[in-house]
């Protein structure tokens, strides 16, 4: 049994993670650590600490393993008794920050909510929304696909489901930004500004229940009882975080890819039916959501290394995604590819509750879009710089110039 | 031939009711549920086996009985 490479090059782990290189195209970093590391414990990162390597700063020796084989990563999701997501935030949220067998009682509670048939009426609307954010930037001939796009269009339509003020996109931006990105104090500040607005919105709303996601967690009963103000928080922060950041960086990650491989755009302009395809094969090569972090319950074996209990781990998703002995060819984006599946939406008992809306958000999308503008690129003088990468945060740029060489008007 | 959803299984990722929605719907949930031309075995096997390969969570089971 091989006992996990241990810390000697922790430092050069983290430095590679956060090479701009490796943000911007973390593919083939993938293929190198399932090559040489497919298990390997580091020092422990908190979340929110960007710097480089982490762990060292509150004097803690806490591990991490990352783990990189997509049948390593398969089995671990699958087992919640060891691999478990009562992970050691700041602050609750729900479901995400729980194990079966109360998991299960709040998913049975939150799945319908955001099942297919509620999503699906969703379509109409987003697609609408979508040619009106496209109508304000076509005839300009240019844009910021990320402030004018991908930022307003899953985001308004967020605000209208949960029933939050559409005027107040700015302010639940800049938390969502705090909560996700911000180093302690700043993520602590935020939430509390975050429970503060939340406790006023539960009182409007139990005045004056309306048709959204609000007014629907309000009535909702576990086990013949309402849920309490915390856990209607604790789902309340989950949405926030979940629901303002994953389909903007999925966005981010698909356009980036497309502005820079015509032929894969003219497929979506010249066979609009492959869209659905494309939009999983998209979402296995760019994993957008790359890492997903749990905490061993117990001693137990992993890729045949030992771990111990109280370890952090974290489950590359982004590399299960593209390991060669799961997929053909798997560093080729191939919208044929029969029977795409991928861990982008995670795996296991925690798979994303919001994925049936994120898919119609980027179909519609990438429809709307190639339909109206089917050619366009990124300025010659323009370099991508994705945002670095941390532990819980998806992949995401701040600004994506698009130049359009064609509109259809 | 036909189909079954191992419900202690299955996340509902939604994958089988979106590639086959001829054999599969989803219940409220949004879990996958075979429907009654996926009981009943007249379909392509082919077809089946794309759905089966699709799971992410390995829950759909192609019985050959």
């Amino acid at each position: 049994m091989d006992e996990p490479a241990l810390g000697g090059d922790a430092q050069a782990w983290f430095d590679e993670l956060y090479r701009p290189e490796v943000r911007r195209a973390p593919q083939s970093y993938y293929r190198e650590v399932r090559d040489t590391h497919p298990v390997i414990r580091t020092p422990s990162i908190a979340r929110g600490e960007h710097g480089g390597a982490g762990g060292d700063d509150d004097g803690s020796d806490k591990t991490m393993i990352w783990v990189a084989k997509r049948s390593d990563i398969d089995s671990g999701l699958r087992c919640p008794e060891v691999y478990s997501s009562r992970l050691s935030e700041p602050v609750l949220m729900l479901p995400t920050g729980v194990d079966p067998p109360d998991h299960v009682k709040y998913r049975r509670i939150l799945d319908p909510l955001f099942a297919p048939r509620n999503m699906n009426k969703l379509e109409e609307p987003i697609t609408q929304y979508a040619n009106e954010l496209i109508d304000a930037f076509i005839e300009r001939g240019e844009c910021d696909y990320i402030t004018e796009f991908a930022i307003p269009l899953p985001c308004n339509v967020f605000l209208r489901l949960v029933g939050l003020p559409l005027d107040e996109l700015g302010d639940w931006l800049r938390l969502k930004d705090a909560l996700m990105r911000g180093s302690g104090e700043t993520a602590m500040l935020a939430f509390a500004e975050v429970d503060e607005r939340f406790e006023a919105l539960v009182i409007e709303r139990r005045r004056d229940p309306r048709d959204d996601v609000l007014s629907q967690l309000l009535s909702l009963e576990l086990e013949g009882e309402a849920l309490s103000h915390d856990e209607l928080l604790a789902i309340f922060r989950l949405l926030l975080v979940a629901g303002l950041d994953t389909v903007t960086a999925s966005l981010a990650c698909f356009y980036s890819f497309l502005s820079r491989n015509p032929e894969h755009r003219r497929r979506l302009v010249n066979e609009p039916t492959i869209i659905p395809a494309a939009v999983e094969e998209l979402m296995r090569y760019e994993s957008p959501v790359p890492y997903l972090p749990r905490v061993v319950t117990k001693a137990a074996e992993l890729g045949g290394c030992p771990i111990n209990a109280g370890e952090d781990v974290v489950f590359m998703l982004g590399s299960g995604n593209t390991d060669e002995l799961f997929y053909d060819r798997p560093d080729l984006v191939d919208f044929d590819r029969p029977s795409v599946r991928h861990l982008s939406f995670g795996g296991g008992i925690h798979r994303c509750l919001g994925s049936h809306l994120a898919r119609i958000e980027l179909r519609v999308s990438l429809r709307e879009w190639h339909r109206r503008i089917p050619d366009y690129h990124i300025p010659d003088d323009v370099e991508l710089d994705f945002l670095p990468l941390v532990p819980l945060a998806p992949r995401q740029l701040d600004h994506l110039p698009l130049v359009f060489d064609q509109v259809a008007g | 031939m036909h189909l079954e959803i191992d419900e202690s299984r299955c996340t509902g990722h939604g994958r089988c009711y979106d590639i086959a929605p001829e054999l599969f719907e989803p219940d409220e949930y949004g879990h996958g549920r075979v429907t009654k031309v996926g009981a009943s075995g007249t379909f392509d096997r082919d077809r089946a086996l794309l759905v089966v390969r699709a799971c992410p969570e390995d829950a759909i089971l192609l019985a050959e009985g």
